[in-house]
């Protein structure tokens, strides 16, 4: 601002000072040419000196002035230069930004997308969620009663059991199958009738070995299988059903004894031999649970194929019952070779 | 044998509750459905359970909501309730619950827990 009017000062200023020099030329050669009496050769020179002077005067002026000139074109163009400059940063600028906008509207339009697909995703989880909620209803019916049905099949299977069991009772009537002669380890069907009777009732059975083995007895290891089953069935039909079923195997001099104890509800004294009679089902409590009363008859046919015995005792009623079965030992008590002595 | 147990089944989907008492029946125990929350009420008011299996989703009254209101009132208070849920419900839901199933579950894990939740004397 202060440049351009400094400028224009000095422009007034030339332009005053061209005039002043054309005047005063103008001015000398009013005076050269005035009529009248002639100058004097001095005045004359004078004259003529100051009018060189004059013109030298204006010529520097008018040179100046071009020189200005030249100057201010010269400008014009650099500012053009710079003024194009100017314009072409300015466009590029422009463009700059109009991408810029041209982005910032894409990268909302793209958040707005984002946005409803999230929504739309949340919804649809939400919907999943719901849906796996609403079938957890239906399977829990759906299951209970299948578990209802596999009980109810078990039971169905168990009476099947129980009547196979019953025909095969009554089969075994004396000298209706031979006896197979092997050596039966008493332990070991112990072991697999007290399996056995878990998987049929659930009630608990303890083994428990009283002293060194063998355990073996001569015989049918199916027929006393078949008694252990009885024995334990028996029990476990007026046992408690917290409470466990325990065997206990033991050698008592030549003779292998196996007791099965229930904490049932014990049997009178009277009683104590008749059990063991066909169809005898027994007085009191006892007649309440369901039985074919033949399997200890049975059991004690076939222990006494064996050469064994069977009988059974009872502390009194409420009490529990112990049914015992023995035979003679297969083979004699194994002594190690090595006893060790007892240190003082 | 063990006597049965009163049995209040609060849960509105019918098969389920149905299939819950079918179970339970089978056990030996005495069985009343109440489909919402209102209905366990009015149960409530006339017969005394000595379990109750809640839903927690119910229609009208929340199994929660139930639950707490039992857990404030002196005569309900001590009833034990086993809370079954379709959901994972939170601690918060289950708070005066005694126990909680997730659906499904092994229907004998329901007859188990009302066996372990059975009251020692039965009050007349």
């Amino acid at each position: 601002m202060l440049e351009e009017q400094f400028r224009a000062a000095e422009v007034k200023l030339a332009r005053t000072r061209g005039l002043l020099v054309a005047l005063a030329l103008l001015l000398t050669l009013v005076v050269l040419s005035l009529p009248g009496q002639p100058l004097s050769a001095e005045i004359r020179g004078a004259v003529q000196v100051l009018f060189v002077v004059q013109v030298l005067l204006a010529l520097a002026v008018v040179g100046r002035e071009l020189v200005r000139i030249t100057n201010a074109a010269a400008e014009r163009r650099a500012l053009r230069r710079h003024a194009v400059a100017l314009l072409t940063a300015h466009d590029e600028r422009r463009k700059a930004l109009e991408e810029r906008d041209e982005l910032s509207r894409t990268v909302a339009g793209l958040r707005a997308l984002n946005d409803h697909l999230r929504d739309e995703l949340h919804q649809r989880d939400e919907a999943v969620a719901s849906a796996v909620h609403e079938l957890r209803n239906p399977l829990t019916s759906v299951q209970a009663y299948g578990q209802l049905m596999s009980r109810n099949l078990q039971s169905v299977q168990r009476q099947v059991e129980q009547l196979e069991r019953l025909i095969s009772d009554l089969l075994s009537l004396p000298g209706a199958r031979p006896i197979v002669e092997s050596e039966v380890d008493l332990v070991r069907e112990a072991r697999e009738a007290a399996s056995r009777l878990r998987l049929l009732t659930d009630t608990e059975v303890a083994v428990d070995v009283d002293g060194p083995g063998p355990f073996l007895v001569r015989g049918d290891p199916g027929r006393l299988g078949q008694v252990l089953d009885n024995l334990l069935r028996n029990a476990a039909k007026f046992s408690p059903h917290d409470r466990p079923i325990e065997i206990e195997v033991r050698r008592e001099g030549e003779e292998l004894q196996l007791g099965v104890t229930d904490h049932g509800s014990g049997i009178p004294s009277e009683e104590l031999t008749l059990i063991f009679e066909r169809y005898y089902r027994g007085t009191g409590q006892r007649r309440d649970v369901v039985g074919e009363g033949i399997g200890l008859a049975v059991s004690r046919e076939i222990v006494l194929q064996h050469g064994g015995r069977i009988w059974a005792t009872s502390p009194g009623a409420g009490q529990g019952s112990t049914f015992y079965i023995a035979f003679p030992a297969a083979r004699p008590l194994e002594v190690p070779d090595h006893i060790p002595t007892a240190v003082q | 044998m063990t006597e049965g147990l009163r049995i209040l089944t609060i849960e509105d989907d019918a098969p389920t509750a149905a299939a819950f008492r079918d179970a339970l029946a089978e056990s030996g125990h005495e069985v009343r459905i109440a489909s919402d929350g209102r209905k366990a009420l009015a149960e409530l008011a006339g017969w005394r359970p000595d379990v109750i299996v809640l839903d927690l989703l119910l229609p009208a009254v929340s199994g929660h909501t139930l639950l707490r209101y039992l857990r404030e009132l002196p005569e309900y208070r001590q009833i034990p309730v086993v809370v079954v849920s379709g959901a994972l419900p939170t601690l918060q839901q289950l708070d005066g619950a005694n126990a909680v199933l997730r659906k499904p579950f092994d229907i004998r894990e329901l007859l188990t827990l009302v066996e372990r939740l059975r009251p020692r004397t039965r009050p007349n």
